[in-house]
């Protein structure tokens, strides 16, 4: 079991039935025991989540960030991760701007 | 999205002595909320910026020379920090509900870069920006920002006292009209009271008929007004013709700018125009004491001047401010195209604006004019205008000379500064300064009713 934690910003895309105005944070579980099962199970179950952060290709979208176990990872074009039962994930947005 | 943004007055001060206090260092971070997304009760700011790192540069590069000439312009926070300061939100058991950034030379306008960069990671936030182009007057604007444009939202501040207005008395209102435009011994008007002159004159005209206010300006420092005129401004003027053209942006154009649609036709009668901004040294005419320049800044524009500063040296020459439309025709000429030129590519023929100013003023009448014989409509300094700021206003402007006065804290400013990216000099782009506020890159030039 993966646990993933969403910030506010990114859990609005996740509830409701149009996929948004959640006006909190969110712990979802995946069954998942690989990023390449991971990548399937949040396409299926929050595709606009997925389309927000994450490349058609399964990589991390650039302008957001993967956290796994408390490690800050950003988007750099890593197709996979190592993934495991209990791993503790986040994906918040690297703040930018003009 | 909120219709309006809810400051508490200590977690507002607390952020512009913040933002002050890192200036010249660009801040960015999120306003947080116990839960109303309008109600920001506690703020968190980040301190690393990787904007140049060999990840982002190319991006911010790709927007432009503005972007690749400043190095300091743009931001990014780092994944350690951006996770560090996630982890501290939810420590302090609140969420999200805006970004904030600061700019530390452009006003506070909400730029192609910011939309697309927000857009990109954010559906529900909104956005606040921060000007410390006046360090001394920081300017605060929130817009709320989606797929389908940006949007102005009203900022409130609790606990603050209100500006005290009251509803002058007709009798009352002509004295103190009468009391703030005798002249002084030289015959001029006080510049340190032109908020004062202007509210008052606004006053008279509102309580009493037009042949009330003729008597008084008869007898007080602007009865010389058409000498001066006929010495001064007269030579300068730009006679327009009648015209009718279309005024702001279509919706499928519109993007992150707002206030300018819907576009509609607008019918001006004829006036007169001046062909260059106000210049210091026709400026110091007002107040020589305090407003000569250095014999080198004398055909550069005025600036440093406040919307009733503008507005009562106009009165003082027999002039007015132009209004909004007046301003935009000018501009360009009637021309469908963003710029009087019609592509960016010959804009620094027309304009100082980012790419060859150097970031400073420059004279007056040093680039081409444009087809209506105007210099530096576009770029060098912003111009302010007579209207109050009404992003609504073309929604229900008049089609013939239109202008919208209601006498509220923002005026109008038009066309960029030397500062400004090649989007902010657009002839259409609308913006707004509180009408006390000053900076070194906004001035203003003069309108006149037709001479026939």
């Amino acid at each position: 079991m993966i646990t993933l934690t969403l910030p506010t910003p990114l859990a609005s895309f996740i509830s409701g039935s149009d996929g948004r105005g959640s006006p909190r944070p969110r712990s979802l579980l995946f069954d998942a025991r690989s990023w390449a099962e991971f990548l399937g199970e949040i396409r299926e179950r929050f595709p606009l989540l997925a389309d927000r952060v994450l490349t058609t290709s399964g990589t991390l979208a650039s302008g957001f960030v993967l956290v796994i176990n408390d490690v800050a990872l950003p988007a750099n074009g890593t197709a996979s991760y190592d993934l495991r039962d209990g791993d503790q994930l986040a994906f918040i947005a690297a703040l930018a701007g003009g | 999205m909120p219709d309006h943004i809810t400051f508490a007055g200590e977690v507002y001060e607390r952020l512009l002595n913040e933002v002050i206090k890192r200036h010249p260092v660009k801040t960015f971070g999120y306003l947080l909320s116990a839960g109303n997304p309008s109600e920001v009760t506690d703020f968190i700011l980040f301190d690393e910026n990787i904007r140049n790192s060999d990840t982002w540069q190319p991006e911010f590069h790709s927007y432009g020379y503005y972007f690749a000439a400043h190095h300091d312009a743009g931001f990014v926070a780092t994944p350690e920090e951006a996770w560090r300061v996630q982890k501290e939100i939810w420590a302090r058991g609140l969420c999200e509900v805006g970004v904030l950034h600061s700019h530390q030379r452009h006003p506070a306008n909400f730029s192609e870069i910011d939309w697309d960069m927000h857009r990109k990671r954010f559906c529900d936030l909104w956005h606040l920006i921060i000007s410390m182009r006046n360090p001394d007057l920081p300017q605060v604007r929130a817009f709320a920002v989606s797929d389908d444009g940006v949007r102005l939202l009203p900022v409130r501040v609790t606990g603050q006292p209100g500006d005290g207005t009251t509803t002058a008395t007709r009798d009352a209102a002509i004295r103190q009209a009468r009391l703030l435009t005798r002249p002084d011994r030289a015959g001029r008007p006080s510049l340190a009271n032109a908020g004062a002159i202007m509210s008052a004159l606004w006053r008279l005209r509102t309580v009493t008929e037009p042949e009330t206010v003729r008597d008084v300006l008869a007898d007080s420092v602007f009865a010389g007004s058409a000498e001066r005129f006929a010495t001064h401004i007269a030579p300068l003027l730009q006679p327009i013709a009648a015209a009718s053209f279309e005024m702001g942006t279509d919706q499928a154009g519109l993007r992150h700018f707002y206030g300018e649609s819907p576009r509609h036709r607008c019918g001006l009668s004829a006036f007169r125009m001046l062909r260059i901004p106000v210049t210091s040294g026709l400026f110091a005419l007002i107040d020589p004491d305090n407003r000569t320049p250095p014999r080198e800044d004398l055909a550069r524009p005025a600036v440093n001047v406040t919307w009733a500063e503008a507005a009562l040296f106009a009165l003082w020459m027999g002039c007015r401010l132009p209004t909004e439309a007046q301003w935009e025709y000018c501009c360009g000429a009637g021309a469908p195209t963003p710029w009087c030129c019609g592509t960016e590519d010959e804009l620094a023929r027309y304009a100082w604006y980012c790419v060859n100013s150097r970031d400073q003023v420059q004279a007056v009448a040093t680039r081409e004019p444009n087809a209506l014989g105007l210099f530096d409509m576009h770029g060098n300094v912003w111009e302010w205008c007579q209207d109050d700021y009404d992003q609504h206003f073309y929604g229900r402007s008049p089609w013939l000379n239109p202008v919208n006065l209601t006498n509220e804290s923002q005026k109008s400013v038009r066309g960029g500064a030397m500062n400004a990216l090649p989007e902010m000099c657009r002839t259409r782009f609308r913006f707004h300064e509180a009408a006390g506020f000053w900076a070194t890159d906004l001035g203003f030039r003069l309108a006149a009713p037709s001479a026939c």
